[in-house]
């Protein structure tokens, strides 16, 4: 059960039954039974081109799912209580822009409250003030996840984020996640090598298939 | 020292209304156009609106100022969806020279036609009448309106359409309102104020104002104390040196720009 919303019991945030996943017709994987609940920590793993982001965009509903079916809980329907960190980031060093003012963005209407940016910026490790664009790659992907955990979500997506990082980087990004768990946060982190947080279990894509682990 | 200002009130008084409410606007318009890198592209769109002014000067039409918001409008869309294969640059590039010369051409055979040109090409600040100076005031109030209510969302549809999107926004039609907005308040500032001015005042402040400050917060702030600044500055030097007001605010902003690229990166606010 999700403590997010105290009043509100959540058991089920994503189900998804004997899915196919690809695109243009073409079926990268198929047979996924899986449930995502609450507080969960699952790893996607799988080869280059398996399915792995594939799979992400059509569990979110972004791609249709070639077979099969996937019930998504309204906070995550509306995309309300949904936030993801992509591969790339598409914004441009056009403007000044400070890291707490980064991760505000992120916030719907802006502004936002204040102290949960402050508190986000301080989980992962950064300091207020600092130009975005003054920061190492490892460092805005911490940003990017700071963002990502401002916004208070049910379920955190995050496609690939430890690519490039040091071991530093990818502590302190486990470490923020990790603090959120307790409050029935969920995480789906695609990820070749996954550096070892205490995860429910994984999703393997490979030869056409999916397979489900529990830990 | 404000003699400029107390004996200039009776003659000028239109004029410095004008000026100075779009020195607000403009600035604030340019912050988005900045953002997206397209600087080349506000050149483009001043020069597609003079276009429009010719037309309807050659044509004997009624309300120019609408023609060359036309003008600016069709080019401001058809700039958001390039041809295919083609970067937006090519287009602003297209837009100035294509519009430069058929702003001339048009206006090559009429009847006063090269002081027309002069008129919309180079700055006519001195020239605005009170009915000009309350529209220039109703469109900086509009803009100003826009950057109150959904500035922030018009920024993040256009420096970061995904996340607008995933916040609900929907980019394409805040993008096309924020242009049409940009349009009119290119049309009525093209009018009062010259191409030259207009163009420095939408991208010189935004350019200045990205290099002297570290926030993102402080960006509508420096913009429009560079505009503001600059017309304010043009009119004084203008009255003392008898030089023409326009041409001083640009060389004042030019001159700023220049200041911020040496600025140092510590000084920045």
């Amino acid at each position: 059960m999700s403590t997010l919303h105290a009043d509100i019991e959540v058991r089920e945030l994503i189900t998804c039954a004997a899915v196919a996943v690809g695109r243009a017709g073409r079926v990268f994987a198929s047979g996924l039974d899986w449930t995502v609940r609450p507080g969960e920590w699952w790893w996607i793993e799988g080869a280059n081109g398996s399915g792995k982001t594939t799979l992400l965009a059509t569990v979110l509903g972004e791609l249709p799912a070639l077979a099969g079916s996937i019930t998504l809980h309204p906070w995550i329907s509306d995309g309300g209580m949904l936030a993801t960190v992509a591969q790339l980031d598409e914004l441009q060093p056009t403007l000044p822009l400070a890291v707490e003012e980064y991760v505000a963005l992120g916030l719907p209407g802006g502004r936002g409250d204040r102290a949960s940016v402050l508190v986000a910026v301080a989980d992962v490790g950064l300091e207020p003030g600092r130009s975005y664009w003054a920061l190492s790659g490892g460092q805005r992907q911490r940003a990017r996840i700071a963002r990502a955990l401002a916004r208070r979500p049910a379920l955190l997506v995050l496609d690939e984020p430890f690519n490039h990082l040091d071991g530093e980087s990818v502590a302190a990004c486990l470490r923020a996640c990790e603090r959120r768990r307790a409050d029935g946060l969920a995480v789906l982190c695609v990820a070749h090598r996954p550096p070892g947080a205490a995860a429910t279990g994984r999703v393997l894509l490979g030869d056409g298939r999916f397979s489900v682990e529990s830990s | 020292m404000i003699e400029w200002l107390t004996a200039g009130w009776s003659l000028f008084g239109a004029s410095y209304v004008a000026a100075w409410a779009l020195a607000v606007a403009l600035p604030l318009a340019g912050i988005p156009v900045v953002a997206r890198e397209q600087a080349l592209l506000g050149v483009g769109l001043v020069q597609m609106g003079a276009c429009g002014f010719a037309v309807a000067i050659a044509c004997g039409l009624a309300w120019p100022s609408l023609w060359a918001f036309l003008a600016i409008a069709v080019a401001s869309v058809l700039a958001q969806r390039p041809p295919p294969r083609e970067r937006p640059e090519a287009v602003a590039a297209w837009m100035i020279l294509f519009g430069g010369a058929a702003t001339v051409l048009i206006l090559a055979g009429q009847p006063y036609g090269a002081e027309q040109l002069a008129r919309l090409t180079s700055s006519s600040v001195l020239g605005a009448s009170w009915p000009g100076a309350t529209g220039a005031l109703i469109v900086a109030v509009l803009v100003v309106a826009l950057a109150l209510v959904a500035g922030r969302r018009v920024l993040l549809a256009a420096w970061e359409p995904r996340l607008a999107r995933q916040q609900g926004a929907a980019p394409l039609v805040l993008s096309l309102a924020a242009a049409l907005l940009l349009a009119l308040l290119l049309a009525v500032a093209l009018k009062l104020l010259g191409a030259l001015l207009t163009t420095a005042l939408l991208v010189l402040p935004a350019l200045a104002a990205r290099r002297l400050g570290t926030r993102l917060a402080w960006m509508p702030w420096l913009s429009v104390a560079a505009g503001l600044g600059a017309v304010t500055g043009g009119f004084a030097i203008a009255w003392q040196a008898d030089l023409p007001p326009g041409q001083v605010a640009v060389a004042l902003l030019g001159g700023l720009l220049v200041l911020a690229w040496v600025w140092p990166r510590s000084w920045r606010a």
